[in-house]
């Protein structure tokens, strides 16, 4: 799926249970052999590519899955899917919800969290690192840690008070360690929900829209496409072209509640919003009529939200995605869609309110022909530009693929770089932990 | 009915994209035989369906010599299919000027077509 070059291992392991990955770790470690932690393997980034080949651990068999309902987590091995993990919770703690991300049911709910990605709920919540209440980890040198309360309690309730090291497997890409299982946050599911469409006609007035939404503290997602995934929705192939009239992008707002009243409410307090943005902005569509006409729409509206269909256009599938300040959001949507009209791309781009405004995603995604090697060249020239674009405007790349990695800490302050290479050191002496990755040997 | 589109589908703005699909997908065992056309207007988007001899024609924009124009939000305008045609034009949420036949004829077949399972 992705453009990132392949690269085989010289053998997968497949582990089902916790004291099988202690003894891989550490047969890897005495032969010093690169180690990689593998799950479904549909990071567009490449982040499981076996760059130096080695041993790629394939964890999909680890899916337990227990949850404490009264302090409202659950601990789930690294092979949990977010299909299987909606299931699970559907059928046996209806009471309780995680958050979904934009990805397909067959993702792992554990790696998207150690990677901080963003997900239904990140607008309420953060990255998804945030709902991380504890790891069990394997080091290197086969030393097994339980970080988070768990160290001392018998509960995995929180992070803290202990100083928190977590940290050194959030986002380190599996350069550190093996993370064999994460207590994870679960919220109380509210009986009532709602989603509604926004059409905005400029960058400019979706961002005031997700600010003044983000700032009233009463929805739970407010995201959005350009109108290119609009486009792509209803028409399955063939070039789109932007039409005069058409809306530049589409909002997606959620809203939940514990009564019909609460939910008209919310939803009343919605539409108030936008009495003073007309021209820019339409009136707000129930989602669920959406859905009633074109039963295919439910795609943006079930959880795990999948997206296939960006794949019907040759098959491939890239981004890249990033955490900066509002600020600069308008700025680089348009910048990014400047870039990818450049190289002959619809501007996709996705973007969410995080933790209640706090930070926001600008992430553009680009369908491709997968076996043409040219445009993959053309896609490759694109997200270099799109990473300078970001970083220009202060966003920060999630999830970054090892092209991407020397042209960000070429920005990054030294001592954090230091301090980074430092642990690295300490914690992997022999640099077999998914070697490549994080630009870090 | 048979559905063409001017200029190539991927050049329709969203809305005249909806009704695309929406008529490709539900509008097969439909047959209009009377000429006519019609304009939406939904915010700033607009579109036009020109109804002629049994083929749908979908075009950008709003056409000189459409029969009636409606103007509404596209939630109102899909919300025809969970409420009686009328009722939105009674509420003041949909509006329309031209010839009221044309649009007692229209709704019968988006009323049909909002409904229809295939």
């Amino acid at each position: 799926m992705t453009e990132n070059e392949p690269s085989l291992p010289d053998i997968v392991v497949l582990p089902e249970k916790f004291e099988e990955v202690v003894e891989i770790v550490k047969i890897a470690n005495e032969f010093k052999i690169p180690l990689v932690p593998f799950v479904t393997g549909n990071n567009v980034g490449g982040l499981t590519i076996p760059e130096r080949g080695g041993i790629v651990m394939d964890m999909k068999r680890m899916k337990k899955i227990e949850v404490d309902e009264e302090d409202m987590y659950m601990v789930v091995e690294p092979g949990v899917t977010f299909g299987e993990l909606k299931a699970y919770l559907d059928k046996n703690h209806p009471s309780l919800i995680y958050s979904y991300p934009l990805a397909p049911p067959y993702t792992s709910v554990l790696a998207n969290a150690l990677l901080d990605g963003l997900n239904n709920l990140s607008t309420r919540y953060g990255a998804m690192s945030e709902w991380i209440q504890g790891l069990e980890v394997v080091l290197p040198d086969g030393t097994v840690a339980r970080i988070g309360g768990k160290a001392v309690s018998e509960s995995w309730f929180s992070r803290a008070p202990l100083p928190d090291l977590c940290g050194l497997f959030i986002s380190w890409q599996g350069t550190t360690g093996v993370v064999t299982k994460g207590a994870l946050m679960l919220i109380p599911a509210l009986p009532f929900r709602k989603r509604f469409l926004i059409l905005t006609y400029t960058y400019s007035s979706a961002y005031n829209l997700i600010m003044k939404y983000s700032r009233m503290r009463t929805f739970d997602e407010i995201a959005g496409f350009s109108w290119v995934a609009g486009k792509m929705f209803f028409l399955r192939d063939g070039r789109i072209e932007k039409s005069n009239d058409d809306p530049e992008f589409m909002l997606f707002v959620e809203m939940s509640g514990n009564s019909e009243e609460e939910i008209k409410v919310k939803e009343r307090l919605l539409k108030e919003v936008i009495k003073d943005m007309k021209g820019e902005v339409e009136e707000p569509l129930d989602v669920e009529l959406m859905v009633k006409t074109f039963p295919e729409y439910s795609k943006f509206s079930e959880f795990p939200t999948t997206l296939d269909f960006l794949l019907d256009r040759g098959g491939g599938l890239t981004w890249i995605g990033s955490y900066g300040p509002g600020k600069r959001w308008v700025e680089g949507a348009e910048g990014g869609a400047k870039i990818l009209k450049k190289y002959g791309f619809p501007p996709l781009l996705v973007a969410r309110s995080m933790k209640e405004g706090h930070y926001q995603v600008l992430r553009f995604i680009i369908p491709f022909k997968r076996y043409d090697e040219e445009e993959k060249k053309r896609v490759r020239e694109c997200l270099k530009s799109l990473a300078e674009c970001l970083l220009d405007k202060g966003y920060v790349p999630y999830k970054m693929p090892s092209w991407l990695a020397p042209i960000v800490w070429e920005r990054t302050d030294k001592g954090y770089l230091e301090l980074m290479k430092k642990i690295k050191m300490a914690i992997d002496p022999y640099g077999i932990m998914n070697p490549g990755k994080l630009g870090l040997g | 009915m048979e559905v063409i589109s001017n200029p190539e589908p991927g050049k329709l703005n969203i809305l005249a994209l909806i009704l695309r699909e929406l008529f490709l997908k539900k509008g097969k065992s439909i047959n209009v035989k009377r000429n006519f056309s019609v304009g939406i207007k939904a915010g700033k988007m607009a579109s036009t369906l020109i109804f002629k001899e049994g083929l749908l024609e979908i075009k950008n924009g709003i056409s000189d010599k459409t029969n009636c124009l409606i103007e509404g939000s596209l939630g109102t305008f899909l919300s025809l299919t969970s409420k009686s045609p009328f009722f939105p034009f009674f509420k003041g949420e949909l509006k329309i000027r031209g010839n009221p036949l044309t649009l007692l004829h229209f709704l019968k077949i988006i009323n049909s077509v909002l409904r229809s399972e295939k």
